[in-house]
């Protein structure tokens, strides 16, 4: 097997909170074979954009190792850092403050050569920026345009262009589509999908919206109050979802009738999660319908392995 | 007729037409969904109901609540109508509450503004109001901060019903919100109109809005381009723009690969040529599309379509009724 795009092991990370710590990461860890895409999914507060920040090194984590290319940019130094950071790109949900109001959108492209490869000189620069954002579909003419003048859909293809101008193997996608329209946003995901193929890439794909996972991720990670409740392929996981959480996010996605067994009388105090709880008892318990007393002495072991729940009484088969 | 009608509404804000030709109706207790894109004109036709339109706005068409015209209204009548008769909710509802204030301070706000009763007959309505959406009566003493996103969405619902009002324009109600929260709000809102409350929910999401609605309007460049019930509607669209939104719309357990997409741009507010809006994006555009505005046909009981060229279930292209 060929070395992995990325492999993160045991990262954490806390913030302090009104009545302790916050534990917005309880221990991820993963690896990426090159060309395989992986999504985290999971509701606001589940750790999930947290995770994406410590990966890139743009939030300090607490604990763990994020390898890419052999070496682990948490222990690296600030001149490591910078040089490790060519490996990945990232794009974000908003594309408008991803880029530089006053900068012409070719400019804002090639910011990365201009750090990582400091030797190539202007009219290189500028040809391979417009190859770039011909590649996403952006013209001579838009390339010259200053942000406020693209629309989001446009904006956007200037972000996954800068992303993709260093060639990495790996970028990671903080819900790149959740500010555009409908129409737009599956020029855009089309888009990822087609620049998936052509370079070979990796996707981390962070995003709550779980009609896009399969759309460009092979693998999901379900997150919950800064746990992985949930791992597996994404078919799998899915069609026969283990954690009463999975289930409940599937359940809560439109397009099918209004499930009658959302309870909504008891939702305001169980709508809550456990962030605080450091080892022990399980951060969904709060919430779970099937929640057993043991659910609040132990936690359930970690979801570890390619398909696993980290759930005491899982789903069967029969109950799916 | 009581409810929400609104006829051939049309806007105009300097040289844009930002809402060119709207018609819709919200029965008494009926769940209506009008969706669009942004930029289509639907939170506009919102606040047109509400009389809050831009000073320099001139308009044409009507808007009536019950026999009440509100389109041109003055302020005294307007007053009369917000809240009381005609309620909104907004999709931040952290920005549309005042964080100085309890909630229930808030609720009384509204409720005495329109019920000249003795305090305690206004707190029970803020308390009943309160109860419909699941708050207890805690909420009362607590400020904007100590909610979670759903729970605000829900205090801003029941300071929309406290007054009872004959229609609710909820407009994107959860888009701020989770998905989990999301179903338990949209279940909130379709219970809230089994007592007779029409209920217009303005979404860029059919999927979602085609959980609660029992009909649905398509909004495109400020036209509604479609209607009819929610069902046929999904099931098989006639204009080709909601066909092509359907099919953009990426489904769970639908493992395609590429999704299709409608190529072009939406037509500027500013563009006067005759014909359809649709027409430079549409791929069964005919000739007669650039050059006159389409009929509006009914290819359905209760369904309206403007097109030249729709699609057409099987049997029923021998029969279309021109309106």
């Amino acid at each position: 097997m060929s070395e992995a795009v990325i492999a993160v092991r045991g990262l954490r990370k806390s913030y302090a909170g009104k009545g302790g710590r916050v534990q917005a990461l309880r221990g991820l860890d993963f690896a990426l074979p090159p060309g395989r895409s992986l999504a985290i999914v999971g509701e606001s507060g589940s750790g999930k954009t947290t995770a994406a920040m410590c990966i890139a090194k743009l939030a300090e984590a607490d604990a763990g190792e994020v390898v890419l290319s052999g070496s682990d940019i948490l222990a690296a130094n600030a001149r490591q850092t910078v040089a490790l950071r060519r490996h990945f790109g990232v794009v974000l949900q908003n594309p408008l403050t991803s880029l530089d109001p006053r900068v012409r959108i070719w400019r804002s492209v090639i910011e990365p050569l201009q750090v990582h490869e400091p030797a190539l000189k202007g009219p290189e620069l500028r040809e391979r920026a417009l190859a770039m954002l011909a590649r996403v579909g952006l013209d001579g003419a838009m390339a010259d345009r200053l942000p406020h003048q693209l629309s989001g859909g446009q904006l956007q293809r200037a972000v996954i262009a800068r992303a993709l101008i260093l060639q990495p193997r790996l970028v990671i996608l903080d819900e790149p589509t959740s500010a555009l329209d409908v129409s737009v946003q599956a020029q855009v995901l089309n888009l990822l999908c087609e620049l998936r193929d052509e370079f070979q890439l990796s996707y981390l794909f962070i995003t709550h919206n779980l009609a896009l996972v399969e759309i460009l991720a092979q693998e999901v990670l379900v997150m919950y109050a800064g746990a992985v409740v949930e791992r597996g392929p994404v078919h799998q996981v899915f069609a026969r979802p283990r954690h009463p959480y999975t289930a409940e996010l599937l359940a809560a996605v439109p397009g099918q009738p209004l499930e009658p067994r959302l309870p909504l009388a008891n939702a305001p105090a169980a709508m809550q999660a456990d962030f605080t709880a450091a080892e022990h008892g399980c951060p969904y318990r709060l919430r779970c319908a099937r929640a057993q007393a043991r659910c609040t002495e132990d936690a359930p072991a970690p979801a570890t392995g390619p398909r696993a729940a980290s759930c005491h009484f899982p789903l069967g088969d029969h109950e799916q | 007729m009581s409810g929400l009608l609104i006829e051939h509404l049309q806007l105009r804000i300097g040289a844009a037409t930002p809402l060119r030709d709207c018609t819709l109706q919200v029965r008494p207790g009926e769940v209506v969904g009008l969706v669009g894109e942004s930029g289509s004109g639907k939170s506009l036709t919102a606040l047109a109901c509400l009389g809050l339109l831009p000073p320099q706005t001139t308009s044409s068409g009507s808007i009536r609540i019950g026999a009440t015209a509100v389109l041109g209204a003055g302020e005294a009548l307007l007053r009369g109508v917000r809240g009381k008769r005609l309620a909104m909710i907004f999709q931040n509802p952290l920005s549309a509450l005042n964080p100085f204030f309890s909630i229930g301070r808030q609720l009384l706000d509204v409720v005495g503004t329109h019920f000249s009763e003795p305090r305690p007959a206004l707190l029970a309505r803020v308390q009943r109001a309160l109860e419909r959406v699941q708050l207890g009566a805690t909420f009362m003493q607590r400020y904007p901060h100590q909610l979670s996103g759903g729970q605000l969405q829900r205090a801003m619902i029941a300071m929309a019903i406290a007054c009872e009002p004959e229609v609710l324009i909820a407009d994107e109600p959860t888009t701020a919100l989770d998905v989990t929260v999301q179903a338990r709000i949209m279940r909130l809102l379709k219970e809230l109109t089994e007592q007779g409350m029409g209920l217009l929910l303005i979404s860029h999401d059919l999927a979602l809005v085609s959980q609660v609605a029992q009909r649905v309007y398509v909004m495109y460049a400020g036209r509604t381009v479609e209607s009819g019930a929610t069902r046929e509607l999904m099931a098989s669209a006639s204009h080709p723009y909601t066909a092509s939104l359907l099919k953009a719309q990426p489904r769970l357990g639908q493992l395609q690969r590429r999704l299709p997409v409608i190529e072009g741009q939406v037509l500027p507010a500013t563009d006067t040529l005759p014909g359809c809006v649709f027409r430079a994006r549409c791929r069964r555009a005919v000739e007669a599309c650039a050059r006159q505005q389409p009929p509006t046909l009914q290819l359905r009981a209760g369904s309206l379509v403007e097109c030249h060229h729709p699609i057409l279930p099987a049997l029923q292209a021998q029969e279309l009724n021109h309106v």
